[in-house]
Order: C-alpha cells, then sequence, then structure tokens
C-alpha cells in the first residue's frame, strides 16, 4: 500500500522520497513540490489532471495516517482544530449556510453593530415582501370576510330551522288523512292477495277433484283438462245469468204491465167519479 | 304423467312409513358432518391435539388469541370522534390559585398587565409551540380564594366563574388569539430576539375562532365595548356582588391597556428589530415596509 501506482515518471521518483520521510507531515514539503513543479521544462511538463489527483491522494493518505496517529480522543474534528489551533475548514454544505441571511441575522443580534453586518437583512428584500403581500391578499382572509361568512352561517342556519319548522306544521295537517289511506292500502293489498290466492286455490280444487290426487298445474296435458272444465262451468254460469236476465226482464215487463192496469183502472174511476 | 303413475303403484306395494324408512336430506347431512369434522390445512396447526415434533409438542405455541389475526385486547379501535386531533389547538391550563400563588411569591407583578411572555417566563408551564400549543386557557380552581386585582390577557377561557371571580376584584379579562410565530415569539423571547428577526404580525384568527372573539359573554378582543359592559353588569347580577367602579380607581390606565389586534407586546409594534447587544430599537424607513407591518 505504501507504493502507489502513479502515471508520472518524475513525480515517482519523489513520491519514493516522501514515503521514506512519511513522520513529517509539515507544508514544507508541499512547498519543495511546487518549486520543483517551476523548474520542470514544458516538454516534461506534468499531466495536470493527474497530478491533482495523485497530489489529492497524498493529502488523504497522510491524513489518514495522522488520524490514526492521534490519541487525543477528539471525536469532533472542528474541536481538534480548535485544540490545536488550526483554521477550521468548512465544507462546501457547511459554507454555504456561512452566507445566508439567517446566519448573518443571528451574528448580528449577538454582536450588534460590531459585527459588520447591515442591520436591513433582518427584514425581508423587496421581492420577498411582494410575494408575500401577493400570497396574503391570494389566500389570506379579511377580518369583515370572515365574519361576514359566520353571519350567513347563522342566518342560513335560521333558515332551515324556520323551514323546518313549517314543514312539519304542514305534514301534521296531512296526518290523519295519510294514516288512513296508509290502512286502507294495506287493507286492499291483503285482498288482492287472497283474492289471487282463492283463484289457484279454485284451480287446484277443479284439478284435484277430477284426478283425485294433487297434480302439477305446468303440464300440458292438465291445462287442457282444465280449460274444458273451465268452458264447461263458463256456460254453465252463463246459461245461470240467461236465465237470471229472463226472471228480471219478466218481472219488469210484469211491473209495467201492472202499472198501465193501474192507469187504466184510475182512468176508469176518475170519470166515473166526476159523472158522479 | 309416467312419473306420477308410477309412484302411485310404488306408494300402494311400499310398507308404511316409519322412523325406519326415513332419509334426512343431503344439505343437512354435510352440516353435521362439518361441525363435528377434524380441522385439516391452516386450522390444524391450531385447533388439533399435539402431533409430534413441532410447537405443540415443545408445549411453546402461542397464547390465547395469537396466532393468524391481531388478538382482541390489542386491536385498537376505530373511534372517529377523534377525526382530526393532531390538527386542533391545544391551550394549556392554568388555574386562578395558581395566579393566585404565583403573585403572592412575587413572580408575577399585579401592577402591570399579565400577558402570555410573564406566564412563560415564570417557567411553570411548558409550552410548545411545536405540539400545536397557541396559549393558555384559565380554569375555575380557586375562584372562591382569589384575591387580586390584575389585567389578565389570556387566550381562552371555559367557565363563566373564573371572569366574574376576577372582575369581583376589580380586575379586567381579555381573551386574545396568536398567531403560530407570535407564540414562537412569546414563548421564548431570549430566543427569539437572538434570531434576529423583526417583531411578527399577530394574524386573524382561524373560521372556527371567530365567534369566541367577537363574543362579549368571552370577553373577545375584537367583541364590542359596549356589550362587555352589559355583560358585566349580567355577571355581577348573576353572582351575587357589586361591580366595582373602575373609573374611580387609581390604577385606571393600567387596567384599561389593550393591545391593538396586531400587536403582541405593549410598547412595541410589529416591524420593530430589537436589538438586545447595543440596547435599541431599530425601525423600517420605507413606506412598503411600514404599510405593510400597519396592514
Amino acid at each position: 500500500m505504501f507504493l502507489r501506482t502513479l502515471r508520472f515518471r518524475v513525480f515517482k521518483i519523489e513520491s519514493f522520497q516522501k514515503c521514506n520521510h512519511a513522520t513529517k507531515t509539515s507544508e514544507t514539503d508541499f512547498k519543495t513540490d511546487e518549486a520543483k513543479f517551476d523548474q520542470i521544462p514544458a516538454e516534461f511538463a506534468p499531466n495536470i489532471p493527474d497530478a491533482e489527483e495523485a497530489h489529492e491522494r497524498e493529502v488523504a493518505f497522510r491524513q489518514l495516517i495522522e488520524s490514526k496517529r492521534d490519541v487525543s480522543r477528539f471525536s469532533n474534528k472542528t474541536a481538534y482544530n480548535k485544540y490545536k489551533n488550526i483554521m477550521p475548514t468548512y465544507s462546501d454544505s457547511q459554507a454555504k449556510y456561512l452566507k445566508t441571511e439567517r446566519y448573518f441575522r443571528k451574528v448580528y443580534s449577538k454582536f450588534g453593530k460590531a459585527s459588520a453586518i447591515e442591520s436591513g437583512i433582518a427584514w425581508p428584500s423587496k421581492s420577498q415582501l411582494e410575494k408575500l403581500i401577493k400570497e396574503e391578499k391570494e389566500y389570506d382572509l379579511t377580518l369583515e370576510q370572515k365574519v361576514n361568512i359566520l353571519i350567513e352561517k347563522k342566518a342560513n342556519e335560521l333558515k332551515t330551522y324556520e323551514k323546518l319548522v313549517k314543514d312539519t306544521d304542514e305534514a301534521l295537517k296531512k296526518m290523519p288523512i295519510n294514516i288512513e289511506s296508509f290502512y286502507q292500502r294495506i287493507i286492499k293489498k291483503d285482498k288482492s292477495e287472497k283474492d289471487k290466492t282463492a283463484k289457484r286455490q279454485e284451480i287446484l280444487d277443479q284439478a284435484r277433484e277430477y284426478y283425485g290426487y294433487d297434480v302439477d298445474l305446468r303440464d300440458p296435458r292438465v291445462q287442457e283438462m282444465l280449460k274444458k272444465i273451465q268452458d264447461e262451468r263458463k256456460m254453465a254460469e252463463k246459461a245461470k245469468k240467461k236465465e237470471e236476465d229472463k226472471k228480471k226482464q219478466q218481472a219488469v215487463q210484469l211491473q209495467q204491465k201492472l202499472k198501465q192496469t193501474d192507469k187504466i183502472v184510475s182512468k176508469t174511476e176518475e170519470p166515473e167519479k166526476e159523472q158522479n | 304423467m309416467a312419473s306420477v303413475e308410477k309412484a302411485l303403484l310404488m306408494l300402494r306395494n311400499l310398507p308404511r312409513v316409519a322412523l325406519n324408512n326415513i332419509k334426512e336430506f343431503p344439505e343437512v347431512i354435510k352440516e353435521r358432518k362439518k361441525q363435528h369434522a377434524l380441522p385439516r390445512g391452516k386450522d390444524a396447526k391450531f385447533k388439533l391435539g399435539a402431533d409430534h415434533k413441532g410447537a405443540a409438542q415443545r408445549m411453546s405455541r402461542p397464547r390465547l388469541g395469537f396466532g393468524k389475526s391481531t388478538p382482541g385486547y390489542l386491536r385498537v379501535p376505530k373511534e372517529y370522534y377523534y377525526e382530526g386531533h393532531h390538527l386542533l389547538r391545544q391551550y394549556i391550563p392554568i388555574s386562578l390559585l395558581q395566579i393566585q400563588r404565583l403573585i403572592d411569591l412575587g413572580r408575577l407583578n399585579p401592577n402591570e398587565p399579565i400577558d402570555l411572555t410573564d406566564i412563560c417566563n415564570t417557567k411553570v408551564l411548558m409550552l410548545d409551540p411545536n405540539k400545536r400549543h397557541f396559549g393558555v386557557q384559565l380554569t375555575d380552581e380557586g375562584a372562591d380564594i382569589f384575591k387580586a386585582k390584575v389585567n389578565i390577557e389570556v387566550q381562552w377561557i371555559l367557565s363563566e366563574l373564573t371572569i366574574a371571580a376576577i372582575e369581583k376584584n376589580g380586575g379586567v379579562v381579555t381573551t386574545k388569539y396568536y398567531d403560530r410565530d407570535c407564540v414562537y415569539a412569546m414563548s421564548d423571547t431570549i430566543n427569539f430576539f437572538s434570531s434576529g428577526k423583526p417583531i411578527p404580525k399577530n394574524g386573524t384568527p382561524p373560521l372556527n375562532a371567530i365567534e369566541y372573539y367577537t363574543s362579549a359573554s368571552n370577553r373577545g378582543y375584537l367583541a364590542n365595548p359596549d356589550e362587555i359592559r352589559v355583560e358585566r353588569l349580567k355577571l355581577a347580577q348573576k353572582y351575587g356582588y357589586t361591580l366595582p367602579d373602575l373609573e374611580k380607581d387609581p390604577l385606571k390606565e393600567m387596567l384599561s391597556k389593550r393591545k391593538d389586534p396586531r400587536q403582541i407586546w405593549h410598547g412595541l409594534e410589529p416591524g420593530w428589530l430589537v436589538n438586545l447587544k447595543d440596547q435599541c430599537i431599530l425601525k423600517p424607513a420605507d413606506k412598503e415596509w411600514i404599510d405593510y407591518y400597519k396592514s
């Protein structure tokens, strides 16, 4: 691991030398490297991307060794740097925060005018202000609007209540009628059902009379027989009706005759009376 | 109808119907078999006796209830009346007894108006605006003992007794609504001033709170002061004390101090920057900013 494969010839030799002096990790080593870069002629000039990579690799390697050598048990790098009075280095993501408004605001609140920060940073900038005003107009309701919504809500509640009262009064007036009609509907339904079942039972009885046992009505033979029976019965009924009609007509004719005779009798009597 | 005739012929020749001739319907037989049948498949593990090897033999089967679904004593019931509870505002209760005690011990000053900040600075309550704590509510514990004359400002009051107890002694109560940003500022003022923000502008209460803060019976800060006077009389008649005349009071100025609906602290307006290091207040000078903070 000590011997790293490097792509650059001149640098190789120097790297070997460095690894031998691995204990020394002062800045002087870096300075000598840079000086040598200046002396190299242009033909043998280094390939710069490779050189940077190699440089970074060596830096990381040395840091690794240092971290293994330091026995201070500092878990926090910033605390270690403070202890050793080393200048703190922030990573990119950390350094971004040092340029934000929030950080400047906090520094100003802590140190006041002594921190050379403009106090205007605490307030929103012009564009931010415009945004705020726009958002308030769009999304927020003013007090008047909210109160009006309340008033409308209460008015609607009153309305529905009054409507309810009205409707119930009107409906209660119709209640007795509705109750009667309800019961009548029930009676009708029962009647119609009973009539249906009675009719069905008649047909079953007729079939049972003929055959002597219960029979399925869906058979075509049964239906034919039933038809015949029913036709016979209908004929009988019609005959009966005819007889009854005849009798009625005879009765009516008799009455008419009686009336005529009464009239004649009365007419003959009257002239007799008049004569007398 | 040959089938019927056949059946009738059979009937003539068959023996009499008795219990030994009859058979049940096949569906009923199947049901009965199911009831007395051994469980098979997935049920077999839990319902059958112990077979060799496995949890049953080693007496390591789970206890009653465990197995397929969450057992009954671990189920959390659905209680739909709690719907939305994680979005509701919360007000921490503080009683009249506590306030009287703080005044007696010297932790609250009755000669100045009492505010949310004053109550939070006593460190009696743990008010965390991150947990939707929007302020403080007064409870009526200690209404018998209350003797102090104070100008209190609270966020919610439920019972009339508290109001009556305070007004009987010549004090004044109001309920005021504070926005979330304002509660952040009021609950931890040192932290707020060290962050370097200007004083925020208080917002109007949300729709479900407007009725409360515009009603005089709750002494809301948006209510009509004429109605409040009527309500004071009503309470005095209801609870049986004479209303003390505040106009002849030596502390009249202090008791009549009220805040603007957009204002958070007495004497400070929204938009001002307070710097504790330099001991000064900075105010914006441009017109747009002034208009925004005064709207």
